[in-house]
C-alpha cells in the first residue's frame, strides 16, 4: 500500500531557507572561485549526507544547463570568458543552495509561516512558486514525450512549434487551475481569517546540525586556502 | 434511491426546470436565474437565459454534449466566472438564498465546493495527507478532527495518506482531488466529470461517498458523460441542451447497464441486420474477428518496465495483428499506460523486447533510467507508424486551427475534411484547436491520428469526456479505419461504452501483468 510514499530528508523549512541565504551571501561575499569551490564540495557533502543525492542529480539538471547557457550568452555578448566561468559558478551556488528548498514539502513552508503568524500572502507566493516548480518540470517531460509520438516533418522552426505550443497551453492551464484550486480551498490573503495547524513544524536536533555543518563548511572554505598558502 | 422525479418543463429559452426529490424537503439549495454567459465581447453565448433550481440535499446529474458547456455552467455557480475578466455574463446564481453579487470566491467556496478536470494541476501539495488537511486547515478545522477526516477520506477512496501525489496514476490523482474537496465538508459540491478517468470499482467508490454526503443533506451537482455509471446514484438527471436546461433525453439504452445501443441502428445504415435488442459486448467480440490472412504487427517479449523501485509492467508475451482491437482494462495504476507507452516508444523496458512483424528488434532493454534517455529517437524509428491518443490531448495539438492540425499529418486536404466530418469536427475547421471543449480536443486528437494512417493505434482513454453518441461514433470511424487499412490498435479504458463494440480481445492488467486474457 506504501507505494511511492515521500522519503525525502526533510529539514525544517526555515533551516532549508537560511542554509539557502547563507550559501548565497557567502557566494556574494567571497570572490576567489578556489574557496567557493570548496565550499560548494563541502556542502554538496553535507546535502548528500542528508539524503539529497536524487533531488541534488534532479535540479542539477536544471541549474547546470541553464547557468552553461547564460555563462556562454554572456561571453558571446561581452567577449570575456572569464566572466562566464564565474556564472557558471553562480549557477551552481544556486543549485546547492535551492535543493534543501524544493525538499521540504510546499505545505511545510505555510504551516511555518502560519505559525508565525506571518502575511498569507508571503506563503502563497512560496506555496504556488514551489509547486509551479514541480509541475513545470513534470509538464516538460510530459510534452516532450509526446512530441515524440507526433509525426516527423517540418524544419527546425516546425519542430520548436510543436513543442512550445503545448508547453506554453500547459503552462496557462495549469496556472489557471492552480489558481482556483487555492481560492477553492478557502485559503485566504487576509491574516486575520484563522487557519488552524495540522502538523506544526517543529526544530529538530538534526536541523541545528546541518546548520552547523554548514557554518564549518564556510570557516573551512575560508580558511584551508590561508593555511594552504601560509 | 426513492422515488426521484424531474418536474417543470423546460421551455423556449428561458424556462425553468426543478428537481424535487419525494424524500427531501423542497428547499431550494441552488437557484440560477436567467443566467447568460460567454466567452468574451462579440462571442455566441454559451449559456443562454438558464434558469435551473436544485434542492437541497440532492445528488443531480448533469449531462450534455461535449462543448455544450457544461463546465461553464459549474465555474458560473462556483462564482468564478464574475471574476474572470474575459467572461461576458448576466442573470444570478444563489446558494442557500445568498446571491453571489458582489462576493469573493474564497467567501463562496466557504459554502461551494468545486474540484476541476485536470487533476494534477489542482494538487497543490507533496502528499495524499497534505493534499487532504490542507483545505481544512484553511477553514479552521481543528488538528484532531482534520486527522479524523484524513484517515477517514483516504480510506473511503483507497489511497495511501503518505503517498506521493505526483507519482499516482490519473485515476488515483482524480481520487485525491475529491477526497480534499470531500473532507472541507461544505454544503455545496460541484465535480466537473469526476470520473473521467476511473475504472468502474472507482467510479462506484467515488460515487457511493456523494451518495451518502447527499443522504447526509449535502447538495452535489456532477457533471458527467458516464452516465449509466451515475444515474443510479442520482435523484435526478438534467442534460444542458441550446445553452439551458432540460429534462434528461438520453436514449434509455444507454442507460441500462452493460449494453449498448448499436451504432447501426441509429444511422439507419444496415438497419436489417440488427436486431432492436441492444447487443452484449462477448456478441460483439465474435463480429469483430477478422477472418483470412492477417499481417504480423508487433510482439513483446517478456517485457518488464521498472520506475520508482517497483515493477510496473510485466507482460510475457503479446502479440498483435492487423485487425485486431485490443481493449486494456484494469484499476487505476494497473500498468495500462505503462504498456501504451512501451509500444509507442517512449518508454524503454527494463528487461525484454519488443520486435516488428518481421522479427527485428525495435526496442530492446534499457539498464538506464528512463529520465535520461532523451536522445532517444521517437516511435517512428522503429520503422512502424505508430499514433497515440494521449489521456490529455493538449499534449499533441500545437497549430492555429483545426484543420492545419489534420494537415500537419497528412496534406491531402480531402482526406482530412472527410475524418473531420466523420468526427463531427468539420464546422469547426477553422477554429483554434487548444479552445475547443475537452471532449473536442480529444476528438480531434483521435481524427489526427486516424488521418496519419498509423499501422499501430494507441487509444489512452478515447471515451473520456464524450457523450454517448459521440463515443458511438468515434468507435465506429475507428472501426472503419480497422476495417481498411493494415493496423492494429489497442485501447486503454475504464469506459466501456462503444470501446466493447469495436473490440476483438480483452486484457485485464493488474499491479502491471496481464490477469485475464
Amino acid at each position: 500500500m506504501n507505494r511511492g510514499a515521500v522519503v525525502l530528508a526533510v529539514l525544517h523549512p526555515g533551516v532549508a531557507m537560511a542554509s539557502a541565504i547563507a550559501a548565497f551571501v557567502f557566494f556574494l561575499i567571497c570572490g576567489d572561485p578556489w574557496r567557493l569551490g570548496v565550499f560548494m564540495g563541502l556542502l554538496c557533502l553535507v546535502e548528500c549526507g542528508y539524503g539529497m543525492t536524487v533531488p541534488l542529480l534532479r535540479t542539477m539538471m536544471v541549474f547546470v544547463p541553464a547557468g552553461v547557457v547564460m555563462a556562454l550568452s554572456t561571453a558571446w555578448i561581452t567577449g570575456d570568458m572569464a566572466s562566464a566561468g564565474m556564472i557558471v559558478v553562480r549557477f551552481a551556488t544556486l543549485w546547492l543552495s535551492a535543493t534543501p528548498l524544493v525538499c521540504v514539502p510546499e505545505l511545510a513552508f505555510v504551516r511555518m509561516l502560519n505559525q508565525m503568524r506571518a502575511p498569507r500572502t508571503v506563503a502563497l507566493i512560496i506555496l504556488i512558486a514551489l509547486r509551479s516548480m514541480h509541475l513545470l518540470a513534470a509538464q516538460m517531460h510530459m510534452v516532450y514525450t509526446a512530441w515524440r509520438t507526433v509525426p516527423r516533418g517540418g524544419g527546425r522552426g516546425v519542430k520548436l512549434v510543436r513543442i512550445a505550443v503545448p508547453l506554453m497551453n500547459r503552462v496557462m492551464v495549469i496556472s489557471t487551475c492552480m489558481a482556483v484550486s487555492v481560492e477553492m480551498r478557502c485559503f485566504s490573503l487576509d491574516s486575520r481569517v484563522p487557519a488552524s495547524v495540522y502538523h506544526p513544524v517543529a526544530l529538530h536536533r538534526r536541523d541545528v546540525a546541518f546548520l552547523v555543518l554548514l557554518a564549518l563548511a564556510m570557516v573551512v572554505a575560508v580558511t584551508l586556502p590561508w593555511v594552504r598558502h601560509g | 434511491m426513492g422515488e426521484a422525479w424531474v418536474s417543470g418543463m423546460g421551455d423556449g429559452g428561458g424556462g425553468v426546470v426543478s428537481g424535487v426529490v419525494s424524500h427531501t424537503a423542497a428547499v431550494a439549495a441552488l437557484t440560477v436565474r436567467h443566467l447568460w454567459c460567454a466567452y468574451g465581447d462579440g462571442e455566441p453565448w454559451v449559456i443562454k437565459d438558464c434558469s435551473w433550481t436544485v434542492p437541497a440535499g440532492s445528488l443531480t446529474v448533469l449531462a450534455g454534449a461535449s462543448g455544450s458547456g457544461k463546465s461553464t455552467l459549474l465555474s458560473c455557480i462556483a462564482g468564478l466566472a464574475a471574476h474572470e475578466p474575459t467572461m461576458r455574463w448576466r442573470g444570478d446564481v444563489l446558494v442557500d438564498g445568498v446571491s453571489h453579487t458582489g462576493r469573493s470566491v474564497c467567501e463562496i467556496a466557504q459554502t461551494v465546493g468545486f474540484v476541476q478536470q485536470n487533476p494534477e494541476a489542482q494538487i497543490l501539495n507533496a502528499t495524499v495527507e497534505d493534499e487532504i488537511a490542507f483545505g481544512c486547515e484553511n477553514l479552521a478545522v481543528p488538528a484532531q478532527e482534520i486527522e479524523r477526516r484524513v484517515r477517514t477520506y483516504s480510506a473511503m477512496f483507497h489511497l495511501d495518506p503518505t503517498a506521493a501525489a505526483a507519482r499516482l496514476s490519473g485515476g488515483q490523482q482524480e481520487r485525491v482531488c475529491c477526497a480534499a474537496a470531500l473532507a472541507m465538508d461544505r454544503p455545496m459540491l460541484l465535480l466537473d466529470e469526476p470520473l473521467a478517468s476511473l475504472d468502474r470499482e472507482g467510479a462506484a467508490t467515488v460515487m457511493g461517498a456523494l451518495r451518502r454526503l447527499a443522504d447526509a443533506g449535502r447538495t452535489i451537482i456532477v457533471c458527467e458523460h458516464r452516465i449509466r455509471e451515475v444515474e443510479p446514484y442520482a435523484d435526478h438527471t438534467v442534460e444542458l441542451i441550446d445553452g439551458g436546461i432540460r429534462p434528461c433525453t438520453l436514449h434509455p439504452c444507454t442507460l441500462r447497464p452493460g449494453t449498448l445501443m448499436p451504432y447501426a441502428q441509429r444511422s439507419g445504415s444496415h438497419a436489417g441486420a440488427v436486431s432492436d435488442d441492444c447487443p452484449r459486448p462477448e456478441e460483439h467480440h465474435s463480429e469483430n474477428i477478422r477472418t483470412g490472412v492477417r499481417v504480423p504487427l508487433p510482439r513483446m517479449d517478456g517485457v518488464r518496465v521498472r520506475r520508482h523501485g517497483r515493477t510496473t509492467l510485466d507482460i510475457d508475451r503479446l502479440e498483435l495483428h492487423d485487425g485486431d482491437a485490443l481493449m486494456l482494462l484494469g484499476e487505476n495504476g494497473a500498468g495500462k499506460s505503462t504498456l501504451l507507452s512501451v509500444m509507442a516508444g517512449v518508454l524503454h523496458p527494463s528487461a525484454g523486447r519488443c520486435l516488428d512483424g518481421r522479427g527485428r528488434i525495435i526496442r530492446r532493454a534499457s539498464a538506464r533510467a528512463e529520465g535520461f534517455r532523451l536522445w532517444r529517437l521517437g516511435a517512428s524509428s522503429s520503422g512502424l507508424r505508430t499514433a497515440y491518443l494521449w489521456q490529455n490531448p493538449d499534449y499533441q495539438l500545437f497549430t492555429a486551427s483545426v484543420i492545419a492540425e489534420m494537415l500537419a499529418r497528412n496534406a491531402d486536404r480531402e482526406a482530412c475534411m472527410a475524418v473531420l466530418e466523420e468526427m463531427g469536427l468539420a464546422g469547426l475547421a477553422s477554429g483554434y484547436p487548444l479552445a475547443l471543449s475537452e471532449g473536442q480536443k480529444r476528438r480531434l486528437a483521435l481524427a489526427t491520428c486516424l488521418v496519419s494512417c498509423p499501422q499501430l493505434l494507441l487509444l489512452d482513454e478515447p471515451a473520456a469526456g464524450q457523450d454517448e453518441d459521440r463515443v458511438s461514433d468515434d468507435m465506429e470511424a475507428v472501426r472503419r479505419y480497422l476495417d481498411t487499412h493494415e493496423c492494429a490498435c489497442v485501447m486503454a479504458t475504464h469506459d466501456l461504452r462503444g470501446a466493447e463494440r469495436i473490440a476483438n480481445g480483452t486484457l485485464v492488467m493488474r499491479q502491471g501483468r496481464v490477469s485475464r486474457r
